[in-house]
């Protein structure tokens, strides 16, 4: 190595310095790398279920560009109707759709002018009255290619705790859905309409009393991994809020709430 | 199922890749591209692709020399894309003054420019990227005999370019 190249390598050292790495961010990496999927071939695959699906088994089934499933009831809809627009989203209340189901709690979901979506769980413990708004999610967050939050949650009657988890999986080779529950255990569910999730996790001694924030495996039909997030869903201030099985006790994460209906 | 945890693999490894070379991978984006902005979204778009097509990706060559082969066509191609001429990528570059900010820089910031592609990509991969010879070639799809020589011609230049500066 001469003094010139050593020069040289000082100059090329001087043009190009080595940048700091704060901007690096692998979630976007593999959000971009699950995006670019989706594009006219993703939009022709909907629309082929779509028809399908109205074609061979006579369903009623609403279309709301991506979003397919069956119409959502007037209670349902009403609810989207009243979500708080001063929260920033304006939800088409009239195109929402059930997306998934876990039992007898059903997920629906419809489109806003914001170019994301929102939620409304109905639960059965959910006095019909209670409107709740809806759940809408920003764009930050639509981006990802998992999005989960607890969007609602009951006690039982001094026998635990019911969080009602509920996201979505953007990969059209995403069949199933991985987590584990605050205690560990491995909770798994099939996807229903348009990547949407819904569970109800039990847990018997109530609210868990550490953060839970489990991550979350995309699976595609043949159990493949297809991709894996960590995602907040609940956040204790201190252990005290464990002994209160009440919904409020927890400050839940990432998606904007509505307000109930007055 | 072999294949889906080879693919599962792959991106470990990948998301590896990312988090201990991230600055590298930035670095010869920037020097493409001129552009901060630019270079960031070369090489999240880079890491994209690698992520996207990986159960394509068959051996053939190191993974990193693949992923370094997606990163570096993104960079191109968002450096064609900008408004910019690929030459004046270079120019745009940012310098660490350092105290000295005239000096020599400048000249060998425009004998870079005129450099042809091919000689300042293995450049920047052999320098900025601190990249052996066989992962250049895989990177760039060349033979490693053809870096060297390639190398070898672009250091020549740069180095008379100093020495003229220096008279």
């Amino acid at each position: 190595v001469t003094d010139q190249d050593t020069r040289l390598s000082q100059e090329l050292d001087r043009l190009v310095p080595l940048p700091d790495g704060s901007d690096a961010s692998w979630t976007d990496a593999v959000a971009r790398g699950h995006r670019r999927r989706r594009g006219w071939t993703l939009r022709f695959t909907v629309a082929v279920v779509a028809a399908v699906v109205v074609v061979t088994a006579g369903l009623a089934v609403a279309a709301s560009g991506w979003l397919i499933g069956e119409p959502a009831p007037p209670p349902v809809v009403q609810d989207f109707r009243d979500y708080t627009p001063q929260l920033g989203f304006h939800p088409d209340a009239g195109k929402a759709v059930l997306v998934a189901h876990d039992g007898v709690i059903k997920l629906y979901a419809t489109t806003n002018r914001e170019g994301t979506y929102c939620l409304v769980v109905d639960e059965p413990w959910k006095p019909p009255s209670a409107g709740d708004g809806g759940t809408c999610v920003p764009k930050m967050w639509a981006n990802y290619p998992i999005t989960a939050s607890v969007i609602g949650a009951a006690g039982d009657q001094g026998r635990g705790q019911t969080e009602v988890v509920a996201g979505r999986v953007d990969d059209r080779d995403a069949r199933r859905v991985r987590f584990s529950d605050p205690v560990g255990n491995t909770l798994e569910r099939s996807l229903g309409t348009s990547g949407f999730f819904v569970l109800a996790v039990h847990t018997a001694s109530g609210c868990p009393d550490h953060d839970w924030a489990p991550t979350f495996t995309a699976l595609a039909a043949g159990g493949e991994v297809l991709g894996r997030e960590q995602i907040p869903l609940t956040r204790i201030k201190g252990r005290a809020l464990a002994v209160s099985a009440a919904a409020a006790s927890h400050r839940t994460a990432p998606m904007t709430s509505g307000t109930s209906r007055s | 199922v072999t294949e889906s945890k080879a693919a599962d693999a792959r991106l470990a490894e990948i998301e590896l890749l990312y988090r201990t070379r991230f600055q590298h991978f930035l670095r010869v984006a920037l020097a493409i591209t001129g552009d901060y902005e630019q270079a960031l979204d070369a090489v999240q778009e880079g890491f994209g692709d690698a992520i996207r097509s990986r159960r394509r990706y068959r051996g053939e060559a190191p993974l990193e020399a693949w992923v370094w082969r997606s990163v570096v066509n993104a960079s191109r191609d968002s450096a064609r894309a900008g408004r910019r001429r690929d030459t004046a990528a270079v120019e745009a570059a940012p310098v660490s003054t350092n105290g000295h900010a005239d000096g020599p820089s400048e000249e060998l910031r425009a004998a870079l420019a005129v450099l042809p592609e091919r000689q300042r990509l293995t450049l920047f991969l052999r320098h900025y990227a601190d990249l052996d010879y066989q992962s250049i070639a895989a990177a760039l799809g060349v033979s490693a005999g053809t870096v060297s020589a390639t190398l070898s011609q672009a250091h020549a230049r740069l180095r008379q370019t100093l020495e003229e500066v220096s008279t």
